[in-house]
């Protein structure tokens, strides 16, 4: 029997994971609309000035993102949990390609968010669109997503307590909040920021990496 | 080894801790003047910094705990990260609100956005999730394995969180409340913050010692049962095909 | 796996255990509820990492508790896919199907399957993934006579390709008859086989 390599098995795991959305659409429901409601009531808290509606909305953008993550880390373990698919998952994939391919699945579920999110901002709040904003978009949702596929799979391997995956997700994300929007704020310098972006990312990756092989165990 | 009984241990350390506090209240007390500027709350600090000092120290106890128990899967590790955590938070409360005590005469506000505030605050809710942690469950080493992911995690995560408000700090507001006064420390001042840093260590070290021993205890059935009776004989069963037998 | 232990909950479920399963073996182990039938079947797949001793398997080991393994939202053509997909094989998937003769249900969404189809969309995932060790925790408590003897011609057929299956269950029926051995257990011990 020949063993899937590390790529093809998180292919694999990425490709059922897309499959397993396009049925359900389960994250599309969860974040489109609650972004758009995030975003449509940020807007009636902050203005209707034009001036504090365009210094709010880097911020507005990524607290919904950062908020979008809790319910989006139901599909890294707990659903599987709830429909008894987990075990399966962990029998038949190593832990690399299982966080890999989760990890993937969960970036491109926050990019979704992020963009769907900025897009609404600049348009309802009026504000431009900058280069960095997007690399911070990029950066950051893969950044958050790490921690989200992390600690998505640390508290479904728990019995109670699963309102505790906000206490843990949001301040893990403090620095995408503040890095990325600081990038979508026109007139701040955009090396330091993307520099912080991407050192976050990477530390968040590693850490994620390196406890992710733990957190399977039983 | 002839090491003291943990109870002798426990007395003397209790008895020196005593000792150095009492100087450290005489000291910040009495001997150190009162503040030219900031008055009487000024003497808040030899609270408030040994505490932070303290919480500081117990949560980087967590990161080396933390990261032995993964290595050894030793519970011992566990119940010293669990510990120093307990102590950490309790200190960090402590902490925050001195330094709000502190701060609304002096500075004429309860909290300020300043990296250290921030960043302290933040570690605050790192490490209550942390101990939250804890309950997430009834298996006692999946527990301890969370915890100790979290605890990595989370210490890692303390750094990037700091350098992020600096920068926020610095592009919005240049000089910062807290920056450290150029002018030296009155020797009585100095010498009364480290009596009391020592005293708050010591009580650190003391309070997590006694905490052991009840976690221990609380682990102790498992630890009992964790072996099984070595006369048990193991039961060495195979299972071939039916046709070859 | 030799001298293996499990302590859950401060209680030693298995204590001093080796079991060596041969390729090509059908196992079935019997015994009341919480007598460890779970905790050895999930030692031996590696989900659950033995207190102490040591585990030793050929190949990927795959753990299906009832009819899990496969998502509800899924057609029960594309959840078998998706999961033989995680074993490198989504081609075998459509055999598999047609193997457990379930192709009637292949286009309906697994979560709206009975108990019992939802076992034979399992076994055709597991069929597929072709795994070295296949554990099955209580795959017949949702099946009839009939479905327990299909049962025991499929697992027969996985035993005849080399695979080792080991099955716990309170109903083992027909498959009692197609086992090489029968592990009756009680408390972590076993008791009868």
């Amino acid at each position: 029997m020949t063993e899937p390599t590390t790529g093809a098995a998180t292919a694999a795991v990425f490709r059922r994971e897309v499959a397993v959305e396009l049925a359900g659409r389960e994250a599309l429901v969860t974040t489109a609309p609650f972004a758009s409601a995030f975003v449509v009531l940020a807007g009636l808290a902050f203005g209707p000035g034009p001036q504090q509606l365009a210094a709010t909305a880097g911020g507005t953008a990524w607290l919904a993102v950062l908020v979008a993550t809790v319910p989006l880390a139901r599909a890294v373990a707990g659903a599987e949990m709830a429909e008894d698919s987990w075990d399966a998952l962990r029998g038949l994939v190593a832990p690399g390609p299982l966080f890999a391919g989760k990890l993937l699945a969960t970036w491109a579920a926050l990019a979704l968010t992020w963009v769907l999110s900025a897009a609404l901002v600049t348009v309802l709040f009026e504000v431009p669109v900058l280069p960095g904003a997007l690399y911070g978009g990029a950066v950051g949702t893969l950044a958050l997503a790490a921690a989200t596929t992390t600690f998505g799979v640390l508290v479904a391997s728990g019995a109670r307590r699963g309102g505790l995956l906000a206490a843990l997700i949001l301040p893990a994300g403090l620095p995408a909040l503040l890095a990325g929007t600081q990038l979508a704020t026109p007139g701040v310098a955009v090396l330091p920021w993307g520099i912080l972006m991407t050192l976050y990312a990477v530390a968040v990756l590693t850490a994620a990496w390196a406890v992710f092989p733990v957190l399977l165990e039983e | 080894m002839t090491s003291p009984s943990p109870c002798t241990a426990d007395r003397l350390l209790g008895a020196a801790t005593a000792v150095v506090a009492s100087v450290a209240v005489a000291l910040a007390l009495v001997a150190a003047p009162t503040d030219a500027v900031q008055g009487e709350p000024q003497r808040l600090m030899y609270v408030h910094v040994p505490a932070a000092w303290l919480a500081y120290l117990a949560f980087a106890a967590v990161l080396v705990a933390s990261v032995a128990h993964l290595l050894t899967r030793d519970l011992r590790w566990d119940r010293r990260a669990q510990a120093a955590a307990e102590l950490g938070v309790g200190m960090t409360a402590l902490a925050i609100a001195l330094g709000s005590v502190w701060g609304r005469p002096v500075w004429g506000v309860w909290w300020v956005w300043d990296p250290r505030l921030v960043t302290t605050a933040v570690l605050l809710l790192v490490y209550v999730g942390y101990l939250g942690v804890r309950g997430l469950g009834d298996d006692r080493a999946a527990g301890a394995r969370r915890a100790a992911a979290v605890g990595i995690l989370g210490f890692v995560n303390v750094p990037v969180v700091h350098f992020s408000v600096v920068w926020w700090r610095t592009l919005h507001q240049p000089a910062t409340v807290l920056s450290p006064d150029p002018a030296p420390m009155d020797p009585w001042m100095a010498a009364a913050l480290g009596a009391a840093v020592a005293a708050f260590t010591l009580a650190g070290v003391l309070v997590v010692r006694r905490r052991l021993r009840d976690l221990a205890s609380a682990d102790a059935p498992v630890a009992g049962a964790a072996r099984p009776p070595a006369d048990a004989p193991a039961e060495a069963l195979a299972v071939v095909p039916r046709a070859q037998r | 796996m030799t001298g293996v232990s499990r302590i859950h909950g401060g209680r030693a479920v298995w204590a001093a255990l080796d079991l060596s399963l041969a390729a090509g073996t059908l196992t079935v182990v019997t015994g009341p509820n919480g007598s460890g039938k779970s905790t050895l079947l999930r030692m031996a797949s590696g989900l659950l990492r033995p207190s102490s001793g040591s585990r030793e398997c050929a190949g990927r080991a795959l753990y299906v508790r009832g009819g899990g393994g496969l998502r509800g939202a899924q057609t029960v053509v594309d959840a078998v896919a998706a999961t033989a997909g995680l074993a490198g094989r989504r081609g075998a998937a459509d055999a598999a199907v047609d193997l457990l003769g379930i192709r009637a249900l292949a286009h309906r969404r697994v979560g709206t399957l009975s108990a019992g189809e939802r076992v034979r969309a399992a076994m055709a995932a597991a069929v597929a993934c072709r795994p070295a060790l296949l554990c099955l925790d209580e795959p017949t408590a949702a099946l009839d006579t009939r479905g327990t003897e299909d049962l025991a011609a499929v697992l027969d057929a996985l035993r005849a390709d080399g695979r080792t299956v080991l099955v716990a269950t309170h109903q083992p029926g027909a498959l009692l008859t197609a086992a090489d051995a029968h592990l009756e257990i009680d408390d972590g011990r076993v008791v009868l086989r």
